[in-house]
């Protein structure tokens, strides 16, 4: 079991040694990597605490995640650190739809390991416009040219660091 | 009375595909506020399991999606899940062998992203059911690709006439779908 000062050390620890504990590389050129959060929890729990802190300009009051298991823990992290439950959007055989509870007038903030495409962004706005909310953001671990593509879709886009490879 | 409908029987081709089409859209197009994985909002939904579960339906899309298939073509491929029973029901229309495409390949199991037996070098048919803006079947074709085999052409039931015909003809595919949504009456 950790105790308490390692997990103080850990906080301590700039984002890269975080990401790489959770098979992300930023620093290098080419593949970004994928998200593990499986392999560290204690580094995805403080990179999901940055991120949340970073969202905060955002004002949601429901955090969404993409299909993805891996960003569900994400999602969870930052819905934790921001006080607010958290929805599940899916892609079921060809129609989108939302797994959990929306608030009344969502402000929804997507919460993604890796920049999603401009048909799953535009899916999440309309899944949360059909229930009488808005995207109010993006926010993603690492920002990418692809990141860059669909940034003028969405209101704000968060990014904890920019790809070596963008 | 000899039980036969000797109108039905006589009736062209084209009017026989127009009943087809008539059939599929009083078995599943559906009116509402839907949200299509494309992104895409739409006032209707074609629900194809409404249609691909009907024996009667199906076993029509088959016999005239067989008329599309190249004579040089060695296999069927159905993107998971929807587009499977219409790959068996035209693998046995034109007695091919299918395989199945998956939607995402699974680091578990069998990790593959094509089901079933193909050979690098085979010619493949990709049968899909609705297309949209024609992602998932350029996904599928591209899964097909990858393991080695060459896509001869994209099929479809359904053209949304949503872009999907523009992307898979941008993606180097030829597409021929049964039917397109204005056709429909849509």
């Amino acid at each position: 079991m950790k105790d308490e000062t390692e997990d103080r050390e850990n906080r301590e620890l700039p984002l890269e040694v975080l990401f790489s504990r959770v098979g992300l590389v930023v620093s290098g050129p080419g593949n970004t990597g994928a998200f593990d959060p499986f392999r560290d929890p204690v580094a995805t729990d403080q990179i999901g605490r940055e991120l949340a802190h970073r969202m905060k300009v955002l004002n949601p009051n429901v955090v969404c995640v993409w299909e993805e298991p891996t960003d569900m823990i994400l999602g969870h992290v930052v819905a934790r650190e921001l006080g607010l439950r958290w929805v599940r959007c899916v892609n079921s055989d060809g129609l989108a739809a939302i797994l959990g509870l929306l608030p009344r007038n969502p402000r929804a903030a997507l919460v993604s390991s890796v920049a999603l495409g401009i048909q799953t962004i535009r899916a999440i706005q309309n899944l949360v416009a059909v229930h009488g909310g808005a995207l109010v953001g993006v926010g993603v671990l690492v920002g990418t040219e692809q990141l860059d593509e669909v940034a003028s879709e969405v209101p704000a886009v968060v990014s904890l660091v920019r790809s070596a490879a963008s | 009375m000899t039980g036969i409908d000797l109108q039905r029987l006589t009736r062209s081709r084209a009017e026989r595909l127009q009943e087809l089409g008539q059939d599929i859209v009083n078995a599943a197009y559906l009116r509402g506020d839907f949200v299509l994985s494309s992104g895409v909002r739409s006032a209707y939904y074609f629900d194809k399991y409404l249609f691909e579960t009907r024996p009667s339906i199906l076993r029509r899309i088959a016999g005239y999606l067989a008329e599309l298939v190249p004579p040089n073509t060695d296999r069927i491929a159905g993107p998971e899940l929807g587009a499977v029973a219409l790959a068996a029901s035209l693998s046995l229309e034109v007695g091919l062998p299918f395989v199945i495409v998956k939607r995402e390949v699974k680091a578990y199991g069998t990790a593959k992203a094509v089901e079933g037996e193909l050979h690098r070098g085979d010619c493949v048919v990709v049968v899909e059911d609705v297309i949209t803006t024609g992602t998932q079947a350029i996904h599928a074709a591209r899964q097909v690709e990858t393991a080695g085999a060459h896509v001869l052409a994209i099929l479809a039931v359904i053209d949304r006439e949503q872009g999907g015909t523009e992307k898979i003809g941008a993606a180097g595919y030829h597409f021929q779908p049964l039917f397109r949504r204005t056709e429909l009456g849509m």
